[in-house]
Parts: C-alpha cells; sequence; structure tokens
C-alpha cells in the first residue's frame, strides 16, 4: 500500500495524471506503458506472491501485549507497531485480484513518471539507430570517371594517395581538395576491414596517443592543474550540481497586492502539491473571469505574462508569485528593511538562492576558461578584478524584482512610486502602484492592463503612433454598417477612446485580440528588456 | 386610474426601448436583421451579378485603392463602393450596397484566412492562381461554417434565414476573438460558404 502511495503520488506531483497529459500520449508512448503495466505488473504480482497469503502481517499492540513470533517495528511499551508471523492471528488480506490491480497501478504509475512521449519515441528508434553502423567508414560513391574525380591534377595524385598509404606523408595536401571541399581522412573501420586488424589499429593509435599525452609528464601535470583549480572551485562546482539537481528557480519576481486571493486554501494546496506545472499547461487557455477584482487581475496578469498566443511569453510562470492579501505598504517596508520583511514573507532564501545561482554561474564561466587555457597550455588568464562585480548589478536586479499593486479608495492616493533599497549589497527600486478602479465587475478591465503593465516595466512605450482618428459618428445608424464595423481596428481602448466604454452593442464585437495583441507584444517587449532569467 | 399609470409607465418603457435601439444599431437583433439581409441578397441576387461586384471590389483594391496603410484603402473602398453603388455599374443590381458590404469584408479580411506564405504556396504550386486561390479560401470558409454547424444547439431549416442569422451571430460573438477574426469577417465568411 506504501509503495502503491508513493508512486501514485510521484506520478501525480508530476502532473502525469492530468487528462491533457494523459490525451496528448502518442501511440508508441501507450504501447510503451501499457506493455511495462502488463509485463511488469503481472511479474511483479506473482514475485512477491500478492495474490497469496500473507505469511507476515502489522499489528499495533498496546499494553505491552507483543506475542512469541512478534517483533517490535516502532514504539514502546506501551504503544507499538510489531511485525509478527503468529499462526493464531489471521491478518487481514485484499482479494487477489485487488492485489493484481494495484500492482498494475504501480507499474502504471511508475512508466507514467518515467516514459514519455520523447523516450517511447527514443525506443522505438533505437533499432534504426543501432543498425546506422556509424563506426564504419561510408563507402564513397564511384563516379562514372572512377578515381579521377578525386585527382585535381590528374594522375599525379596517384603517388600522393599512395604515399599517405604507406605512411610516408600525413595529409593529401592540394590532391585532398575537391572543389574547394578538403577530404577528411576516415579513420573508422574500413568497410572491408577485419575486425582483429581494427582492433589492433585503436590499441597502437591508443598507445601513441598516450605515450604523447604522457611523455615529460606533460599530461599529468595539465591534469593536477586542472584537479587544483577545481578543487578552487569546489563550492561553485557543488552549488551548480545542487541547483541542477534540486531545479532551483532561474529567476523570481514578486508582486506584492492587497486583492483578496480569488482561490481557495484548498486549490492553492491541491495545485501545489499535485498539480505544480498547471501554470504551464492549464493557465495557456486563459478565461476572462471578471466576477471579481481579484479574479481580473489574474487574467490580467495570466494574459499580460505568459499567454502565448500574443507573443513569447515575458518570463517562466513558476518564478513569478502574487503574494494576495499584502499589507499596502508593503513596498514601504520593503524599501526600510527589505531582508526582514522578505523574511516574513518567506522570500528571503529564493531570492538568495537565485542571487548565488547567478554568482556560481558566473565563477563557472571563469573555470571554463581557465581550464581551457591550462589543457590547451595556454596562459591562464587572471581572475576578474573585484569591480567585477559592479557589472552583475543591472543582471541581478533583471532576475529578481518586487512589485507592489495596490487598489486603493481614492482617486488621489492612486500615484506610481519607486522606492529603492539595498539587498544582499545590490541596488534595488520596487516599483510602487496604487490605483483607484471604480468600475463594476461587468466592465472591462482595460485599466487593469495598464496599471499592471505599468508596474511591472518602466517606460511603456504603448503609443498612438499607428492609430488612426475614427470619428464616434461612423458608428451610427445607417448602411454599410459591416465596413463601418472595420473601423474598429483602428480605435484603440488601451489608447483614449473611452467613449467605446459606453457602447455595449460596440463592445460586443470588438475585436480585443487585435488590440490586445498590439499592447502585449508592446509590453513584453519593454518587459524583456528590463527582466530575464538565467 | 391605477390602469393608466401602469399604461403610461408600459408605453414609456417600451419608447426608451426604441430610443436605446436607435442609438446603439448594432444590438444583436440588429446584427442578426442586417446578416439576414445580406442571406437574403446572396440568395436573389443572380451570380453573375454577385461576381461582378466582387471584381469591382477586388480591381478597387489592387489598383485604385492600394495602399501600405490599411485604414486608407478601407476608406477608399468603402468610398467607392458607394459611388458604384449609387451612379455607378451596381446601380442597376439591386441590394447592391448590402453586397458590397460583406463582399468589402470579405476582401478586407482575406489575410486573416490565408496567410502571407500560403498564398505565396499558391502561387507557385497551381497554374491558375486565382481559382486556388478562392479554392483553399472557400476551404477555410468550410471550416469555419463547419465548426459553427458542430457547435450549434439548434437546427435551423434551409428556409429559415432568422434562425440562421441568429445562429452566426451567436457563434462569431462567442468565438471570433478567439479565432482572431473580426466579427464581422467571421460572419460573412461563413454565409459565403453557406450561399
Amino acid at each position: 500500500m506504501g509503495l502503491l502511495i508513493l508512486t501514485v503520488g510521484i506520478a501525480l506531483h508530476s502532473d502525469r495524471f492530468h487528462p491533457t497529459y494523459l490525451i496528448n500520449l502518442t501511440a508508441e508512448s501507450s504501447f510503451v506503458l501499457g506493455l511495462f503495466t502488463i509485463l511488469i505488473g503481472t511479474w511483479f504480482n506473482g514475485l512477491f506472491g500478492l495474490g497469496k497469503l500473507s505469511r507476515s502481517y502489522f499489528r499495533f499492540s498496546s499494553g505491552n501485549t507483543i506475542l512469541e513470533k512478534e517483533v517490535v517495528l516502532i514504539g514502546g511499551i506501551k504503544f507499538a507497531l510489531v511485525v509478527g508471523q503468529e499462526p493464531s492471528i489471521t491478518p487481514v488480506e485484499l482479494s487477489p485480484s485487488l492485489m493484481r490491480i494495484f500492482s498494475f497501478l504501480i507499474c502504471f504509475s511508475i512508466a507514467l513518471t518515467c516514459f514519455s512521449t520523447y523516450t517511447a519515441a527514443l525506443i522505438f528508434e533505437a533499432p534504426r539507430r543501432f543498425a546506422q553502423n556509424s563506426h564504419i567508414c561510408p563507402v564513397a560513391e564511384k563516379s562514372s570517371k572512377g578515381r579521377d574525380h578525386l585527382d585535381p591534377e590528374g594522375a599525379s595524385c596517384e603517388l600522393v594517395y599512395r604515399a599517405l598509404k604507406l605512411g610516408y606523408i600525413k595529409d593529401l595536401g592540394t590532391c585532398g581538395v575537391i572543389n574547394n571541399e578538403k577530404i577528411e581522412l576516415c579513420t573508422l573501420r574500413q568497410f572491408d576491414e577485419p575486425l582483429l586488424h581494427y582492433s589492433s589499429r585503436l590499441f597502437f593509435q591508443f598507445v601513441t596517443h598516450a605515450r604523447s599525452e604522457w611523455k615529460d609528464l606533460v599530461f599529468w601535470h595539465r591534469m593536477l592543474n586542472v584537479f587544483n583549480m577545481q578543487m578552487t572551485h569546489i563550492k561553485s562546482i557543488l552549488e551548480k550540481m545542487t541547483y541542477v539537481v534540486g531545479n532551483s528557480p532561474r529567476a523570481s519576481h514578486h508582486i506584492f497586492t492587497n486583492l483578496p486571493n480569488p482561490n481557495t486554501p484548498l486549490k492553492e494546496f491541491v495545485d501545489h502539491w499535485f498539480r505544480p506545472n498547471k501554470c504551464l499547461t492549464e493557465d495557456l487557455k486563459v478565461a476572462d473571469d471578471s466576477s471579481s477584482m481579484s479574479s481580473a487581475f489574474e487574467h490580467v496578469y495570466k494574459e499580460i505574462l505568459f499567454n502565448p498566443s500574443y507573443a513569447e511569453a515575458a518570463g517562466f510562470c513558476k518564478e513569478y508569485k502574487i503574494h494576495w492579501n499584502s499589507p499596502i505598504e508593503s513596498c514601504e517596508k520593503l524599501a526600510h528593511a527589505p531582508e526582514e520583511f522578505l523574511r516574513s514573507m518567506g522570500i528571503a532564501e529564493q531570492i538568495k538562492t537565485v542571487i548565488n545561482r547567478f554568482l556560481g554561474q558566473t565563477n563557472m564561466a571563469v573555470l571554463k576558461l581557465q581550464i581551457k587555457s591550462i589543457i590547451t597550455g595556454m596562459p591562464i588568464p587572471p581572475p576578474p578584478p573585484p569591480e567585477a562585480g559592479t557589472k552583475a548589478q543591472p543582471f541581478v536586479t533583471s532576475i529578481t524584482s518586487f512589485q507592489c499593486f495596490m487598489k486603493v479608495d481614492k482617486v488621489q492616493d492612486a500615484k506610481l512610486s519607486k522606492r529603492p533599497f539595498q539587498l544582499f549589497g545590490y541596488d534595488y527600486v520596487a516599483r510602487d502602484l496604487r490605483f483607484s478602479d471604480n468600475s463594476g465587475p461587468e466592465k472591462i478591465h482595460i485599466d487593469l492592463y495598464k496599471y499592471f503593465a505599468q508596474a511591472m516595466a518602466e517606460g511603456e512605450t504603448y503609443s498612438s503612433e499607428t492609430q488612426w482618428h475614427v470619428d464616434p459618428e461612423i458608428f451610427g445608424s445607417g448602411s454599410y454598417p459591416l465596413t463601418r464595423l472595420e473601423y474598429l481596428k483602428y480605435i484603440d481602448l488601451f489608447f483614449g477612446s473611452q467613449w467605446l466604454q459606453s457602447r455595449q452593442d460596440l463592445l460586443e464585437v470588438y475585436p480585443y485580440y487585435y488590440h490586445f495583441q498590439r499592447f502585449i507584444e508592446l509590453f513584453r517587449q519593454d518587459y524583456r528588456s528590463q527582466r530575464t532569467r538565467l | 386610474m391605477t390602469r393608466f399609470i401602469c399604461l403610461g409607465v408600459l408605453t414609456g418603457l417600451v419608447l426608451m426601448n426604441f430610443t436605446a435601439a436607435a442609438d446603439l444599431p448594432f444590438t444583436d437583433k440588429e446584427r442578426q436583421t442586417y446578416l439576414e439581409s445580406v442571406i437574403h441578397a446572396l440568395q436573389s441576387t443572380p451570380k453573375s451579378s454577385i461576381n461582378e461586384l466582387e471584381e469591382f471590389v477586388g480591381l478597387s483594391r489592387r489598383e485604385k485603392c492600394r495602399s501600405f496603410i490599411e485604414s486608407t484603402t478601407l476608406r477608399c473602398l468603402q468610398s467607392e463602393i458607394q459611388r458604384n453603388c449609387e451612379t455607378g455599374s451596381g446601380h442597376a443590381i439591386k441590394s447592391c450596397a448590402v453586397l458590397s458590404d460583406a463582399l468589402l469584408v470579405n476582401k478586407m479580411n482575406e489575410n486573416k484566412f490565408i496567410s502571407r506564405e500560403t498564398r505565396f504556396d499558391i502561387s507557385e504550386s497551381s497554374a491558375n492562381f486565382q481559382k486556388a486561390y478562392a479554392k483553399a479560401l472557400n476551404t477555410k470558409f468550410g471550416l469555419l461554417a463547419t465548426q459553427m454547424l458542430l457547435l450549434s444547439k439548434s437546427s435551423c431549416q434551409d428556409s429559415d434565414s432568422r434562425c440562421l442569422a441568429k445562429e452566426i451571430d451567436q457563434y462569431c460573438s462567442a468565438n471570433s476573438d478567439g479565432k482572431s477574426l473580426p466579427w464581422q469577417a467571421c460572419a460573412v465568411a461563413i454565409i459565403s460558404f453557406i450561399q
């Protein structure tokens, strides 16, 4: 049962039981899944004798009532979990068919976790790849001219080829150039070469290479230097491995808002533990839910940053976090005592990890250069001067950012403030936007798009340069109504044209996609120049 | 007395409704009525006349109204079809305005259905570009119409153009934005295919 819970839990956590994933499985992967489940499931069931009666059992014992053939697994005198083989006790058994179903389910979960469409395709491709014989030299096609087509100088090159064959020369020189293409000598196994000959050739090649490498212990010294260099940067190397294995974030962007969370705690919990990749799949089909300001804001947030139907997403959704119900003075607190505030929000460590990952990457790039220099025998480049750290400043603030998006009641309180502060030695600016929106839930939240864009990126370039003035009178009664509706393409709700908000009839047929597309494309263009990920 | 007051209030409400309808000429009812008239116009007009108008719109777009700026093309085409229906060769065609209106929208939105790359492919692979292009366009319109029919909950009789207009309006209002199509382009494309 424990194994069943564990395997199903892992598969659930990896989103493998998600209907979208299951529907999109290819025929090959479905076949592999089925085969694995049936074969291994049957074998698993037989090997562990799941269909037979159990010889041992688990039992909770209280008050020191442990029998002769029982051993305490966990616990003490008063209360313990014991395992035993006492014949007088008949363990509770699940029916053999149920056990068989469970073993199939375990194997299905394992198969779902291990085999994806990609791996299944690789399995099916394996015979073809093995049959390619990539270790054998390709057979050259003989042209009607025979060997002469390789010979720019005519018969004189025959001697060069013979000299190469006999080992007097190592290069074909001009004879190796056909149509300005250099002929590469194939050192792999020849088509008609006996295996023993090829093996001996490989062996002598290895010996020759090893002798030249170990002569005067040059190779040894180089390896020692590389090892020493790696030891100097061992912290960065280990950290890099930890980040890769732990799938650490490559950026961390935080949005604090005083709006209430539109999702229930249960939904948040389920999404966090069982659907960690939800934002990558389900949220691609963003539905407009304007039932509350929070829902509308969540919709706008996903549309502006992640909906791929407009342009390339502005970032990786798992690296963004909305902090609902944050105090209105969040950004002030952040600017006043950044570390303390971030610790109270539980995100200080995450920010630090991203910064450390970036610094580690910089160290690794230097190490890579140094190792390359050691191996090639070139002079080792000096480590970057300490002032080079200041160059990291703009990059660090582009992979970690903080924004406040606060709703206020009074129009006069609505403003955008920039709050500078220092965090972990880097200069940050938190954008604190306070907006007042008194529109009803039925109204399209065009302003919300504009406010959010303002809060997220500096210098939003959306302008009216390409706009064309359209007179509202054109949408009165009269002939050619379909043609007149075409003019809606040139009326931009994001830039002026507020009169359109009162024309419910036109809003029903307004080409939102057209204007959203332009707005979002321009926003993302701006945003990507300011924010990025490792 | 109470009866008179109630009657007065009701009359007021009806009048207000009419006034609102006049202020908002693109409400669903108005749209459906107009789409119905487009369906009728396409059904009752001879094919040759429709082709003539289509050719006029196409020619105007290619020559007189040719511009890199789409809005300029649109404005020019609008004045051209108006002139054609009032004083030009289209004057003789009944429902010229309605037909030209639909044909103009179709022409302006062709690129939403057939991309520049597909256009190029068609020109490369076919002997008769116009014919192949029209066929490709018709296939796209057909796909849209098929999807509408598959999604529709009610089934309209062949002769019930009111029902069809309503269905087209509802489908296009709900789905055209998701397909990156303007409502009018969606509606006219479906009508063009069905006729």
